[in-house]
């Protein structure tokens, strides 16, 4: 009887320690999942990913995101550490070009940027993601740029000046457009 | 009106200096500067690329199929167009830099039949015109 239970006993232990290692095994993988999404965008704390669930639904100043993260209003005590935490959190973001706010003005709400939208929506999609804010075709499209504008200066006298001056303005014109573009997205 | 956050006591942190927009806006613009830059000093090319462009170019004389006018020119026709050439060419490739020996030179070898002369601008050695020559000099005279 008693060598029965202890058997049992060990049985089920043994039965625990399996789905104790599945579970371990489960809980990994989660934790690596959510690593890699605060990597994939560029978050360093929980606290910037409540700021962006937040925003997703609109505009709001800082202190409307102190008040809908951490509950605290403007008379209650822990408010300004709250503020503090939530506006260092912010300058990070904006300066990762996640968040943006207007140049000028008295209220000046923060918003998702466009990156930013883009950056969530392929989020945990395997195989996508977001266009790269400078990819190889923007620094390609620079440096001919450049390099026909230096083959101006370069080429005196010579018949492929002509070229080289059409080329500098055609690739001025896409690689204006695609500044533009950057800069849209940032904004 | 409620108080202001900095009343409060709170000090705002200061993050990372400039935010990713004004950082590539930044770049841009000293992407953008650096190309008007380059467009300056290319500038006198690109002007005297142009001046190749719209000045008229060099007509070839040689060939019968090339020419441009039949014109008879008569003496004083001759003598005022002659006064703004520094350069003539004969269909013959002979060239004459100096006014006078030209307009003789022209003479001497179009006085008997028409001939064909590459007429070319004082300044540079563009050709001016390019003509079929028959000169009657010789009524005039």
């Amino acid at each position: 009887m008693k060598s029965g239970s202890l058997t049992r006993i060990v049985s089920e232990l043994g039965v625990l320690r399996e789905e104790s290692d599945d579970l371990r095994e489960k809980a990994t993988a989660r934790l690596w999942e959510s690593v890699k999404i605060l990597v994939e965008m560029g978050l360093a704390s929980e606290l910037e990913s409540e700021i962006l669930r937040a925003l997703i639904d609109g505009p709001r100043n800082t202190t409307e995101l102190v008040e809908i993260i951490y509950g605290s209003t403007r008379n209650v005590p822990g408010f300004g550490a709250d503020y503090m935490k939530l506006s260092r959190a912010m300058r990070r973001l904006e300066g990762s070009g996640l968040v943006a706010t207007r140049i000028l003005g008295r209220d000046r709400p923060y918003r998702l940027t466009p990156y930013a939208l883009e950056k969530l929506y392929f989020l945990g999609r395997p195989g996508e993601a977001a266009q790269r804010l400078v990819g190889s075709f923007d620094i390609l499209i620079y440096l001919v740029t450049l390099s026909s504008g230096l083959g101006m200066v370069l080429l005196q006298e010579s018949p492929w000046i002509g070229a080289a001056f059409g080329l500098f303005l055609y690739a001025l014109g896409i690689s204006t457009c695609r500044i533009y573009r950057m800069l849209r997205r940032l904004s | 009106m409620s108080p202001k956050i900095e009343d409060m006591g709170v000090s705002v942190p200061s993050g990372p200096v400039l935010s990713l927009r004004q950082k590539a806006a930044l770049a841009s613009a000293l992407y953008l500067g650096l190309c008007m830059i380059l467009l300056v000093v290319a500038q006198p090319n690109l002007v005297a690329m142009w001046g190749e462009i719209t000045s008229p170019q060099p007509t070839d004389c040689s060939g019968e199929g090339e020419k441009q006018e039949l014109m008879t020119i008569y003496r004083d026709d001759f003598q005022k167009i002659s006064k703004n050439c520094t350069y003539v060419e004969t269909v013959n490739g002979e060239t004459f830099l100096d006014d006078g020996h030209a307009y003789l030179r022209l003479l001497e070898a179009t006085s008997e039949e028409a001939a064909t002369a590459c007429i070319m601008e004082r300044e540079k050695s563009w050709l001016y015109v390019c003509l079929d020559v028959k000169l009657r000099l010789s009524d005039e005279l």
